[in-house]
Formats: structure tokens, sequence, C-alpha cells
């Protein structure tokens, strides 16, 4: 799982079938001194999160392994909220 | 399965529901016989229950998800063992026979 923070949304209302219903943001991934870093992902949102909030993201066939997300077009979610985090150096 | 050492952990409390109970570990991917950093940090799911500082080994991608037979935990890291020793045996020559 990657730390990230959420910069935005995207609206698309000619889909596939199976991602109707999908909430869609643009997460920037960050290190954990909490620097964005270049890279950034579309995820799907299995929590209900806003813009500025850090998160975790799954990505790859894992992400299938949810109910909501089993059988379709998706490779990254966002699977939880972060309040905190502490590490040693 | 990938090595790594545990140097912190994350409190979530709006999580996927089949993540709840479950917790979140930062790791340092290492080489085991030099110590070495040997990449990024990750958030890794634990299925055993380590601590910071243990060595331990987690699998990645979607293996990641076995350990949780219930199929219901999104998960792309998942901290499966803790390493307690490890004998590494260097090999001057290979045979080729």
């Amino acid at each position: 799982m990657i730390l990230g923070q959420v910069i935005g949304s995207i609206v698309s209302t000619q889909k596939d079938k199976n991602l109707t219903g999908k909430k869609l943001l643009i997460v920037k991934s960050i290190d954990l001194e909490g620097n964005l870093l270049n890279s950034f992902i579309v995820a799907v949102d299995l929590v209900g999160v806003g813009v500025g909030e850090k998160v975790l993201v799954v990505s790859g066939s894992s992400a299938r392994q949810t109910e909501e997300t089993r059988d379709r077009a998706i490779d990254s979610v966002i699977v939880a909220k972060v309040d905190s985090y502490s590490y040693e150096k | 399965m990938f090595y790594a050492k545990v140097i912190g952990n994350v409190v979530a409390t709006i999580k996927y529901k089949g993540l709840i109970g479950k917790k979140l570990q930062i790791i340092q991917p290492v080489n085991l016989s030099t110590g070495r950093k040997t990449g990024e940090p990750l958030i890794a799911v634990d299925s055993t229950d380590s601590g910071i500082g243990d060595f331990i080994g987690y699998e990645d991608g979607m293996e990641a998800t076995w350990p949780f037979e219930g199929n219901d935990v999104p998960s792309d890291a998942t901290i499966v063992s803790i390493i307690e020793k490890v004998n590494v045996y260097k090999l001057d020559k290979v045979s080729q026979e």
C-alpha cells in the first residue's frame, strides 16, 4: 500500500458499465515526510474521502479483492483515510 | 517473499470494512545479509503480530490477500513472517556438474 494525498476528482459520464457509481479521485503519492512526489494515480474511493486528505491506496489485482470491486475494470482503490502515522528513521 | 524492517505504524479509523481490526505497519525493505535499505518504505497489513524494529517477510501483489481467507481484504503488501535468525552461506565456486 502506498501513502497518498487526494488532490482532485474526475468526472466521467461515458464509462464502462461496471464503473457506474464509482467515485474517481486523483491521488498524488507522498513520502513519509509528507512531501508530494511526482507520480499520481486515479483511484476508486471505497471509504468516502475528500480533497486534501491523506489516504492509503492499494493497487494491482489486490484492488479487485473486495465485494465492491470484484470483476470490474479497477486497479487502484482508496481503502483507508489516514489519521496519523509514526515511524523511526 | 521479500524482507523488510518494521519502522512505524499507521492509524486509520475510517477504513474499508475488510481492513477493520488489521494492524497497518510502515516497513522499509532491506537486504537481510547486509542490512542495507533496498527501496522506498511502504505500508503493509500485518497478519502476524510484528512490532517496530522487527525484521519481517512480506508478500506483495495478489498473494498478499491469501493470508486472509475471507477474500474481502484489499491488501497489496502483507507481513507473513517475523525473521528470527538469518544464515547466509557464501559459495566461492558453483559446481558446474
